[in-house]
Order: C-alpha cells, then sequence, then structure tokens
C-alpha cells in the first residue's frame, strides 16, 4: 500500500529527473545534432573536452570567480550581519537596500552594469579616470573582466547569502554571548569561539548553496564579454552553450555538463561531509 | 557502427515509466486550430505583415507568428522540424545556418516549383539562390537581404574638412583616421566602425584588401597575406582609437547603432537598409545628415562580392499542409510582394527588378547602389555544418590580435590551420 500511494511522486520524479538524466548521459557518449542521425562515439566527446585547453581555461576562470565570490559574500554577510543584530539606527532601512539587487531582473541589471562600466563612455569608468584610478578595462583584460564579474555576481547574489547568515545570528541565544563576556571573554573572543561556531552549520549551508549556484555562473559572462575576448573569460557554462545552442554539438555539451555535475558533486560533497562531522561531534 | 536515433531513446525511455500511450503524446505536439496558419518567423510580420495578412484573407486564414531572436529562432525551428509531426507551417531561415546537415530537416523545393511555379524564380538574385541550394536542390526562397554599404555622417565629414565621398577603399581608410578626432563639445568621434569583430561584421572590410575566409569552393584562405594586411590594419586602427575600445565585444546592432546616432563614429560597414535607423529623428542627433554609399573598390581593382546575409522561406519536411505553404511562399515572393515589402517596411528586395520598380526607387535614395551591390553579392561563409565554430575561432583570432596576445601572422596561421581541421572531420 504504501508503494501504491508514493508511486506518482515517483514516476513523476522519474519522468522530471530520472530520464532526462539517462538521456542526457546517453546523449554524452554520442555524436548528436540536428538533420543528422546520432552515432555512437564512446567517450571520445569526454576525450575532446578533456584535450580542449579552452575547456581547462574555463574550469578555471570558473573556479576562480566562485571561490571569490563565494568567500567575498559569506565573510560580508557575517560582518554585516553582525553590525545588524545589534539595535543599528535605520536598520530596516540598510536590510532593505541590501536585498534590492534581488528584486532587479538578473538580464536588466547585467546590461545596466555593461552600460555603467563602458570602457569609454560608462559613467563608472569615467569617474575611476577622474579619480586618477585608470581604468577598468574589462573588454581588453582578462583579469579585469573576470573582476567584474566577481564584483556584479556578489552584487546581485549578495542578499541570498546575507539572508541566510543573518538569520542565523539572529537566532543565536544571547544568552551564550553574555556567559562569554562573563568569563572575561573580549569581543573577538566571543565571536570566534561562540558566535561563529554556533552559526558555523549555517554558513556551510550557505557555501554549498553558493557553490552549486555559483558554478552555473552564465549570464555575467554571456551577457558582459560572451567569453571573451579571445575565449580568455570563458566558463564551464558559457562552454556549455556554445557546444550546444551556437554550434548544436550536443554530445560535447552534454558531457560538459556532466562534467560540470561532477564537479559540483565533489565539491558539495567536501562540504556536505564537513558539515556531518560538525554536526556529529556537536551531537 | 548502430544508428541511433535520439527520439526511439527517448520514447523508450517514458515508454518504459509511462507507458506506451502517454509516451506517445510525449512526442506528438498539439494541433494548432484548423484556420490558423502558423509562421515561425517574426521578420515576415516586421517585413511584410500587411502583405502576409492579403493572402491570409484570401485563404480565410488567421496568421499565427512565432516570433524569436535569432539564435533562439533557428534551435525552436530545427526542434519543432526533428519532432514527429509539427504544426509550424512554414518558417524562415538566415542563410548562414543552413547547411548540408540541416537541409534534411527541410523539403526540397523544386518539386512543388515545378508543378506550381512562383512567377519568374530566375528573377530572385542568383547568388541568394545558390546560396539556398544543396545538392542540386532549392531548400529555401530568398525573400529579404541585408547588403553592406559605407554609411557616412556627413555633418562630421564637414568638420573636419572632408567635401567628397570616398572614391576608393584606400581613401575610406584614410578617412577613417581623419575622422577620429574630438568634437568640440568633448564627444569621442572614432572614424570607421563596424558591428564586431566577427566575420559577418569584417568580411566586406576583408574582402576590399582582396581577402576571403573561406571561399566557396571550400578553401580556407585566411593565412593568406591580404588578410594579414587587413588584421594587421585593424590592428592599427583599434591602437590608434578609430576604432573604439567597445568594439571587442559590441553587441550589434543596439550598440553601434547608438554610436552611429550620438555622432560618436563618423563611418560604418552595415547593411543600407540601416540608414533609416542611423537618421531616425526620434532617435538620432544627425537626422538629416547620414548618407549610404556602396563600398568603393580599391584603386585599379574591381570590386569584389559585396557581403549580404538575407532570409528564406523553408518547408519543414514534416509539416502538414505543405501546399498551403507552398502557395504562402508563391504569393510573398512575386515581385509585387516583393516591392510592396520594400515599399511599406524598408526591406531589402531580394528581385533585382524590384529596384526599377518608381516605387522602390522614391522610397530608397540608395536604391541604384544598393541594385549595384546585391548584383555581386555573397554571404560572408558558404553554408557548411561547422561553419558556427569556424566563425568563432576567426572571432577569437581578430580578438587576440587587438589586445596583443598575438600577431596578425600568427593568429590567422592558427585559425586557417583549426578550420582545415574542421573542413575534415
Amino acid at each position: 500500500m504504501p508503494y501504491l500511494l508514493t508511486a506518482p511522486v515517483m514516476i513523476m520524479l522519474g519522468c522530471i529527473l530520472l530520464v532526462p538524466s539517462i538521456y542526457v548521459v546517453w546523449m554524452s557518449l554520442n555524436s548528436s545534432s540536428f538533420g543528422v542521425e546520432s552515432n555512437w562515439v564512446g567517450l571520445d566527446n569526454y576525450v575532446r573536452i578533456l584535450s580542449d585547453p579552452v575547456f581547462w581555461r574555463s574550469t578555471l576562470n570558473t573556479l576562480i570567480v566562485v571561490n571569490i565570490v563565494v568567500y567575498v559574500e559569506i565573510v560580508l554577510a557575517i560582518c554585516l550581519s553582525l553590525a545588524l543584530a545589534r539595535n543599528v539606527i535605520g536598520r530596516a532601512v540598510i536590510i532593505s537596500i541590501i536585498l534590492m539587487p534581488y528584486a532587479v531582473s538578473e538580464v536588466a541589471a547585467i546590461v545596466m552594469w555593461r552600460y555603467m562600466f563602458e570602457p569609454d563612455v560608462g559613467i563608472v569608468n569615467y569617474g575611476l579616470e577622474w579619480l586618477g584610478l585608470g581604468q577598468l578595462n574589462w573588454v581588453v583584460d582578462r583579469w579585469h573582466a573576470l573582476f567584474l564579474v566577481s564584483l556584479l555576481t556578489i552584487w546581485q547574489s549578495f542578499p541570498f547569502t546575507f539572508l541566510i547568515i543573518y538569520a542565523a545570528v539572529k537566532n543565536q541565544p544571547r544568552e551564550t554571548i553574555e556567559a562569554a563576556f562573563v568569563d572575561g571573554a573580549n569581543r573577538f573572543q566571543a565571536f570566534f569561539n561562540v558566535t561563529l561556531p554556533a552559526i558555523m552549520p549555517v554558513v556551510l549551508v550557505a557555501v554549498i548553496f553558493r557553490y552549486i549556484f555559483g558554478l552555473r555562473l552564465f549570464s555575467e559572462v554571456w551577457l558582459l564579454t560572451q567569453g571573451g575576448p579571445a575565449r580568455l573569460t570563458e566558463v564551464m557554462a558559457t562552454y556549455l552553450y556554445r557546444y550546444g545552442f551556437r554550434y548544436q554539438d550536443f554530445g560535447v555539451a552534454a558531457a560538459t555538463a556532466l562534467i560540470m555535475l561532477v564537479v559540483s558533486l565533489a565539491i558539495a560533497t567536501v562540504y556536505v561531509r564537513w558539515l556531518y562531522l560538525r554536526s556529529s561531534k556537536i551531537g | 557502427m548502430r544508428q541511433t536515433n535520439r527520439r526511439s531513446v527517448l520514447s523508450g525511455m517514458a515508454a518504459t515509466f509511462l507507458g506506451a500511450p502517454l509516451a506517445g503524446s510525449l512526442v506528438t505536439p498539439a494541433r494548432a486550430a484548423e484556420g490558423d496558419f502558423r509562421i515561425l518567423g517574426g521578420a515576415v510580420q516586421s517585413f511584410g505583415a500587411s502583405i502576409a495578412q492579403a493572402w491570409a484573407d484570401s485563404h480565410n486564414l488567421k496568421l499565427e507568428y512565432i516570433s524569436l531572436d535569432v539564435d533562439s529562432h533557428h534551435t525552436r525551428l530545427f526542434q519543432e522540424a526533428s519532432l514527429a509531426e509539427t504544426t509550424v507551417d512554414v518558417s524562415i531561415i538566415l542563410n548562414r545556418f543552413l547547411s548540408d546537415n540541416i537541409v534534411n530537416l527541410f523539403d526540397p523545393l523544386d518539386a512543388y516549383q515545378a508543378a506550381n511555379p512562383i512567377e519568374n524564380l530566375d528573377g530572385i538574385s542568383a547568388g541568394l539562390r545558390q546560396a539556398m541550394t544543396y545538392g542540386g536542390k532549392l531548400y529555401g526562397v530568398p525573400f529579404r537581404h541585408a547588403t553592406e554599404g559605407l554609411h557616412m555622417n556627413t555633418a562630421l565629414l564637414k568638420e573636419r574638412g572632408i567635401t567628397e565621398y570616398p572614391k576608393t577603399f584606400e581613401e575610406v581608410l584614410d578617412y577613417a583616421e581623419k575622422l577620429t578626432y574630438k568634437r568640440a563639445d568633448g564627444t569621442q568621434v572614432s572614424g570607421l566602425i563596424f558591428e564586431g569583430p566577427t566575420v559577418a561584421s569584417l568580411s566586406e572590410y576583408y574582402r576590399n584588401f582582396g581577402a576571403e575566409f573561406i571561399t566557396p569552393d571550400m578553401q580556407v584562405k585566411a593565412d593568406a597575406p591580404e588578410m594579414i594586411a587587413a588584421i594587421t590594419q585593424l590592428q592599427k586602427f583599434f591602437a590608434d582609437g578609430v576604432l573604439p575600445k567597445a568594439f571587442l565585444n559590441f553587441v550589434p546592432p543596439a550598440d553601434t547603432n547608438n554610436l552611429m546616432q550620438q555622432g560618436r563614429a563618423a563611418m560604418i560597414f552595415s547593411p543600407f537598409g540601416r540608414t533609416f535607423v542611423y537618421a531616425d529623428s526620434k532617435a538620432s542627433k544627425f537626422p538629416n545628415d547620414m548618407a549610404v554609399i556602396a563600398v568603393p573598390p580599391r584603386a585599379g581593382h574591381a570590386a569584389p562580392p559585396t557581403k549580404t546575409e538575407f532570409w528564406g522561406y523553408v518547408i519543414p519536411k514534416n509539416s502538414t499542409r505543405k501546399d498551403l505553404a507552398w502557395d504562402f511562399i508563391r504569393y510573398m515572393s512575386s515581385l509585387e510582394s516583393i516591392v510592396q515589402m520594400a515599399v511599406q517596411y524598408g526591406n531589402g528586395p531580394v528581385r533585382p527588378a524590384a529596384y526599377a520598380d518608381p516605387r522602390v526607387q522614391k522610397a530608397f535614395t540608395y536604391a541604384d547602389a544598393e541594385a549595384a551591390a546585391i548584383a555581386n553579392a555573397t554571404p560572408p561563409l558558404p553554408g557548411f555544418p561547422q561553419s558556427a565554430k569556424a566563425a568563432d575561432y576567426f572571432t577569437a583570432a581578430v580578438q587576440s590580435v587587438l589586445i596583443g596576445a598575438s600577431s596578425a601572422e600568427d593568429a590567422m596561421k592558427d585559425v586557417a590551420s583549426q578550420t582545415r581541421a574542421l573542413l575534415k572531420q
């Protein structure tokens, strides 16, 4: 009886998750495009990807941006959450301002940033030049472009990280901090020995989510640079998109998707394991 | 090697989970209403809505347009055409998306032409028809083209003391440098721009150096001295500020339209019809100062083939009302419809005879120049399955030269060897 009752959900999950997953695995082992029959090529697509220097550069770019984004967001979110957990004047307004980017359409925001940082007449670049700081040469320089992508991604997704961590900080019992102060701890000792361990499980959850979302980084790069100049700012998702939708080479695109999945799982596993060990220790 | 069909695998898996009846419904699209005629292609609506509507009215049909941006349009078209059956009756396709593989998704049109001919099909430019012919069979009927000319902001020319349009390509390059300056109001002007560092945007430029990326007989010429000279000159323009920095990742045509309208660029290679956009009084600071001419050839040389891109009608192999679709194509590609689309919507007429029509002569100040250009026009690349990849190799190489990461010789040598390897696959 229980199997019968859960059968509709299981069938639905099978259709939504399992069938497409099997299909993607099958497609990654084939040469497949519009207008031609698929050909079984075994692991050739994987060999092609793994021997393509652009793929490795895309992977490196993805990891650089994701690591910058995740850790800057976490540190900023912890700092701001601690500051705002107190009775700060204008707290509601500040929190509203922090959350604002989440209400802006992603594409609209990126286009807006693109025009603000336009190298010839963009207002931000103009301002930087006026201040004698030089320009952010993101259309020419790979590192400047990745820096801009990181900055934009942080601006867009910071509200998510902030909300999770702010909730954890606010839920921490006041008594534990007061007890630490009674025992002679200063503010830093109270933070590192009491607050941080208490919110760490939530921080790890935020890290896992942001890593997984971050590895799918696409629109920021595609709409700003399209992976250029000279494919120097390509990330894994733009690499996949290029093969899937520009070249219609679905075998390589599917294999890229599976490699991305493996990388995401590997990173998530490390953090989930860490989270599990911490919980076991505390338990 | 065993041939496997994607749909058979999908259906098999779906059948495993859902049972055969439901699996069948997964791959059969919903049927459109009987009185609807579905056209995949917003360009038909944008450049011929009233003409298409007249045809629909005569057949008591309601037109249903599916409008998407260029890449999404073709993805949708190929997906629709890969199904067991599609409700799309007729679609349009951009020349560069057609290839030996893709034509398998469409009906050859020769049998329809034999049974119920389009009036004077040979009156459509031969170069355009040829680009939609594969294995001796016609798969698409061209209906609008965008052929490149040289646009100039005459107010900026006057500011620099230039009183005549360039007569040779060498003069174009010379003007480009003279027109790179700062105006009295502080606006930095770029002397000559293109819509991006792509094959599609640069082919008119490099052809005037005597260069070609891939010839119609599939010879790769990217590493020829003429191409290296063209890219070296481009690098100089970029370094000297003739091209703005943003050129590296222009979003066409929005960015370049803006530059021309605001007087931040003095000249551009782009389709003739764009002059209406540059001179649009609602957006342009120079509504009365835009001129367009055919790109002048090098001194002592004949004009190379002009770069053109064009849309054509196709009938998906799996559509169900093919005779009706053919009737639509016949109507829309007649000389009168082509003239109407040109006059009413500024559509580039694919029939050279349309340019002689007084209505077109009156509507287009550049009619004679465009007529001469289209008579000798070809697409930037021949259609082949890996053309998008070859085009990306080219773009990456040009960008790499412009940012100083590699020399023109090395970059174009790389492109040539990559593309030759691609063509062997």
